[in-house]
């Protein structure tokens, strides 16, 4: 999963990073509010974890702009402020969670489990499956109708982009930030060779779904399985 | 005051990276490179080692390109992380000679029983009396290079991994002037 930690405390933010790759997590970071703002606007990650009390703009502010702009991400607050009156203010203002430091890591990833749970934006048994694909996430194999397929690393978070968002015009930029990240110094146009080997890959599969572009943006269509079955 | 130490306390006093290629070449010597097989598809092993390169070439402006066939290759029956390990290899050699603003190649062709992967750069190239001489252990083929980083058994590795899977590898000039890294391993069957 990929989670974005705004968080101004160094140390907490390496500890909190190193035991959140250790559980396989894909983790961008920053330590002001502004910067956070711009990183969460991007929508590149499954899950933020957002301190309250941070420099250039407070995290209620972050939260409450990134709602406004329509952005869904999951939030966990994470903050000192512990007192009944804040927890309520944290979660009217956006937050889907609320952990009061000190905290034990585990009780954090238990939280950002059951979020995953409740959301259903990211799948505990790591299968997706849309039309006649299924994709296991967790070995990065693609299952069609014709054979099975590993795919590479970057071939495995396109095509997860796609299969959590079926039938949804999709922006470039954002597919480009939750593939190879925010501020990645590759260029963009590794997004068009990469779409060009995963509809290689469906092809493979024997799979119908193929990626249309759509005014510069891509979209996979999807039929559900009766309306597959009856073509 | 000058010590001279026992190979025992050599190997001991060694950073942890070179012992276990010093054990690595040990094991090779004996015939016994422990291998974990498995059926790999070779598209996918090679855009892998180019995923993993793909940010630091950036960092350094150097261009890294793939080319993979647009029909799907036969499986090969490998060690994936041994045949990463020599990609890597070939690829920081690439990545050390290309300078800035050069260009890294990857690509995968199919030669009758044999897939192909190919590791070309527009660096300085390999002298034609290196050629031969460069997969052998702890040879150098730049005397006056002092980046001692980029030396000693990479390629060495390299040639005992790709020999214990019954493959080869060789190195011509790239058409750009640089090095082609050629790595062949026999399709499964």
């Amino acid at each position: 999963m990929k989670i974005l930690l705004i968080e101004d405390d160094k140390n907490l933010c390496e500890l909190l990073q190193y035991q959140l790759q250790k559980e396989m997590h894909q983790v961008d970071y920053c330590h002001d509010g502004r910067d956070g703002l711009d990183l969460f606007l991007q929508n590149a990650h499954d899950l933020v974890l957002l301190d309250r009390m941070l420099p250039t703009m407070n995290g209620l502010l972050v939260l409450k702009k990134a709602r406004n702009a329509g952005l869904t991400t999951p939030v966990i607050l994470i903050t000192a402020l512990g007192e009944l009156y804040d927890r309520i203010e944290g979660l009217d203002s956006g937050a889907d969670d609320y952990i009061v430091k000190p905290f034990e890591y585990e009780e954090l990833s238990a939280r950002i489990r059951s979020l995953g749970r409740r959301s259903g934006s990211f799948e505990d048994n790591g299968l997706l499956q849309v039309g006649d694909i299924t994709y296991d996430s967790s070995l990065r194999i693609l299952y069609g109708p014709k054979c099975e397929l590993q795919l590479s690393g970057r071939e495995g978070l396109l095509l997860e982009v796609f299969l959590r968002n079926p039938s949804c015009t999709i922006k470039r930029m954002v597919i480009f930030s939750k593939v190879w990240g925010v501020d990645a110094p590759v260029e963009e146009s590794n997004l068009d060779t990469y779409i060009h080997f995963l509809r290689k890959r469906l092809r493979y599969a024997g799979s119908r779904l193929n990626l249309k572009t759509i005014r510069g943006n891509l979209r996979l269509p999807f039929l559900c399985r009766r309306q597959y079955e009856n073509k | 005051m000058s010590i001279k130490l026992s190979p025992i306390q050599n190997l001991i006093l060694l950073p942890l990276t070179k012992k276990i290629t010093m054990l690595l070449l040990a094991n090779a010597d004996s015939d016994h490179l422990p291998m974990q097989m498995e059926l790999c598809q070779p598209d996918e092993l090679l855009l892998n080692a180019y995923e993993k390169y793909e940010s630091l070439a950036a960092k350094k402006q150097i261009s890294l390109l793939i080319s993979l066939p647009d029909t799907l290759f036969p499986d090969c029956y490998c060690d994936r992380e041994r045949i990463m390990q020599v990609f890597s290899i070939l690829l920081d050699n690439a990545l050390s000679y290309t300078p800035s603003n050069g260009t890294i190649q990857l690509s995968l062709t199919l030669n009758k029983a044999f897939l192909c992967f190919v590791v070309s750069d527009t660096g300085c190239g390999i002298a034609e009396e290196d050629k031969k001489r460069i997969f052998d252990r702890f040879y150098r083929s730049d005397q006056a290079h002092t980046d001692k980083m980029h030396f000693g058994p990479g390629l060495c590795i390299a040639k005992e991994i790709v020999t214990a899977h019954q493959g080869k590898i060789c190195v011509e000039d790239s058409a750009e002037g640089g090095s082609c890294f050629f790595v062949e391993l026999p399709i499964h069957c």
